[in-house]
């Protein structure tokens, strides 16, 4: 159990800066996701947590204690690659039990983490089969038994879940979360996955190009985005930006629409909308942004609507099925409270 | 033409080509089988035989036998010579390839893993010694073991054996280790183990086959040089089978079926060794590593 703080980090690799100074911390029992799009350096970051890449600048601490110049191995660390580097040639007892034989446990405290572990994770029939007998769920699981059988101070996942398939992500994602709830360890999730990201994580810290944007809660990133990037990365479908001129508490969007906001705003804005925050209305209400249906697609839970408002495409998505088609003239109500503006200079957040 | 001879051409010449290649490698180690158990009049007869008429073991006898007869006359016994050679031969080889495949392991690793300058140009002047023609060296390479008094001795030519074989492994071991995924040896390191015993019990016994490539190729060069051992080895102290058996040609009489029958003895060890090897030469060991 230990707190990881990430003070002011660098890396460079020659002249080129792949990370450029960022510092977040991360409370004792806490799961932080790290997401991002891809080279955005949050797996970079992992490393460097884990020990496997130098420092350039900036310190990292585990549990109070400096550890930019100590090794992997003593750092007390467990890591979970994302194409699992189990050790083909050992059974999975002892792919899981080898860092207690190195630490010198004994075989009966070693037979005992592991098949605790084992247990937990729904091993224990499989535990003298190799790795290349066990289906690709099954590996997962055993490096996750890996990583666990010794209680590490931190977890590391380095986007473990991205070479299962979509049916077994949602369960080891739940699973990796009760892990998580059962053990009360540090852990921090490496992922693209925005969706893995909410769903996990007590808290999100959202990278870009080797920058921290925005790190919080789930719920409040999804609230309250401190940028337009990161208005557009969270949330699924992404958020609708229009390009808008803002005064006075009004808008005024490219096509020349008017629209309210509740802000004292002035001057070029991002005027942002979540899909699932546009009402579907008359194309004679006012306040309505008018257009033609475009694509429509249903999952059966909802229903994702392209519309089309001159150059402009929105998108919504509905949950309560109306009855429109492709071609279908509608209006799309935003939401009071729900709209977002960003500076378009910027992308920072406005109000 | 109907579909089941559509493929008739390419398969009619894919069993010639098969053939041909078979032919090509079996045909000399027949033919030498055939002729060391052939009595000697028979072997210089105006009629050929595939398969001789009679067949006799006196060669055989004539290279185990204690005394040894030769055209009517008792001569001295060819064994103590024969066995002599046979063992120096197995000596060189077994440490040639002993040293190549664990210099090979360790060296190509450190190419690999290890970050230190002028890495790439190294090995790349290491491995350029695979284009110097063996005889170009042979006069320096002389003098250079005169000096240092390793004429006719197991080290020296053991060690020039080394130098021969070893950029080839370690080039194929190169290749081996850069197949490995890096994430095996993190995942080692984080689980508490050093570089050198991740690298052990880890890396090692997963370049398994890629060893076992290693000594058998160094193996059988070693076993079958004849120009080194020619020169480095002028007597029976370190002189392999590949020299001796040549001089069982005399000034008045060519002894064709010992020196077949020596042949064959001679072809058995690495025979012995790449069928033991064989089984260790299996694909697929990373298996199961990732996804």
């Amino acid at each position: 159990m230990a707190e990881v703080s990430i003070r002011d980090v660098t890396k460079s690799y020659g002249t080129t800066k792949v990370l450029h100074g960022v510092s977040f911390d991360v409370a004792d029992g806490e799961f932080v996701a790290l997401v991002g799009p891809s080279g955005c350096g949050k797996s970079t970051l992992l490393r460097m947590i884990a020990g496997l890449e130098e420092i350039s600048s900036g310190t990292v601490s585990i549990a109070g204690r400096v550890v930019n110049d100590v090794e992997p191995k003593q750092r007390d660390i467990a890591m979970v690659f994302q194409n699992y580097a189990l050790y083909p040639h050992m059974s999975v007892r002892d792919n899981m039990g080898f860092s207690l034989h190195l630490r010198g446990a004994s075989k009966a405290e070693i037979a005992a983490a592991v098949s605790k572990a084992a247990e937990i994770l729904g091993l224990t029939p499989y535990l003298d089969r190799t790795p290349k007998q066990l289906s690709g769920g099954q590996r997962q699981r055993v490096a996750m038994g890996r990583a666990i059988v010794r209680q590490p101070a931190v977890f590391l996942f380095d986007e473990p879940l991205s070479n299962l398939d979509a049916a077994l992500r949602v369960q080891m994602r739940a699973e990796i979360r009760a892990l998580h709830e059962r053990l009360g360890s540090t852990s921090i999730f490496v992922t693209h996955d925005q969706v893995e990201a909410m769903t996990m994580a007590d808290r999100i810290v959202v990278m870009r190009a080797g920058r921290l944007e925005q790190a919080g809660p789930p719920l409040e990133l999804y609230d309250r985005p401190a940028n337009a990037f990161v208005a557009g990365f969270i949330g699924s479908p992404a958020m609708n930006f229009l390009e808008a001129v803002a005064e006075g508490g009004q808008v005024r969007l490219a096509s020349g629409q008017v629209l309210e906001v509740a802000s004292a705003a002035t001057g070029a804005v991002l005027y942002g909308i979540r899909p699932e925050h546009l009402e579907l209305t008359n194309p004679d209400a006012p306040g309505a942004i008018v257009g033609q249906v475009g694509i429509v697609e249903s999952t059966g839970t909802a229903m994702f609507v392209a519309m089309q408002a001159g150059a402009l495409t929105l998108h919504a998505v509905f949950t309560d099925r109306p009855n429109i088609k492709r071609g279908d003239q509608i209006g799309l109500m935003p939401k009071p409270g729900l709209v977002h503006l960003f500076d378009a200079k910027t992308g920072l957040r406005l109000s | 033409m109907s579909r089941r001879f559509k493929h008739l051409p390419g398969q009619v010449g894919l069993c010639l080509g098969v053939a041909l290649l078979v032919l090509w490698s079996v045909g000399p180690v027949y033919w030498s089988f055939v002729t060391s158990i052939t009595p000697p009049n028979a072997l210089v007869s105006d009629n050929l035989h595939f398969w001789p008429q009679t067949t006799t073991w006196e060669h055989y006898a004539k290279l185990f036998g204690a005394t040894s007869t030769s055209q009517g006359n008792e001569v001295a016994s060819v064994w103590p010579q024969f066995s002599r050679a046979f063992a120096n031969s197995l000596i060189t080889s077994l440490a040639a390839t002993a040293l190549v495949v664990i210099i090979a392991a360790f060296g190509a690793w450190a190419f690999v893993r290890l970050e230190f300058p002028g890495r790439n140009v190294l090995f790349v002047l290491v491995v350029a010694t695979l284009a110097i023609p063996a005889y170009t060296v042979m006069i320096p390479l002389y003098r250079l073991m005169i000096s240092m008094g390793l004429i006719d001795t197991y080290t020296g030519v053991t060690l020039i054996y080394v130098s021969a074989f070893l950029p080839l492994a370690l080039w194929l071991m190169r290749s081996v280790y850069q197949a490995m995924p890096l994430s095996l040896e993190e995942a080692a390191w984080l689980d508490g183990a050093s570089k050198l015993r991740a690298f052990v019990q880890i890396v090692l016994p997963l370049a398994g086959p890629g060893l076992v490539a290693c000594g058998i190729l160094t193996f059988l060069s070693a076993w079958g040089q004849f120009m080194v051992p020619l020169v480095f080895s002028p007597t029976l102290a370190t002189k392999p089978l590949t020299v001796l058996i040549p001089e069982f040609v005399t000034r008045n009489y060519v002894d064709y079926g010992l020196m077949n029958a020596a042949g064959i003895i001679a072809i058995l060890p690495p025979m012995l060794l790449v069928l033991f090897l064989n089984r260790y030469l299996v694909s697929g060991l990373m298996a199961g590593a990732g996804k």
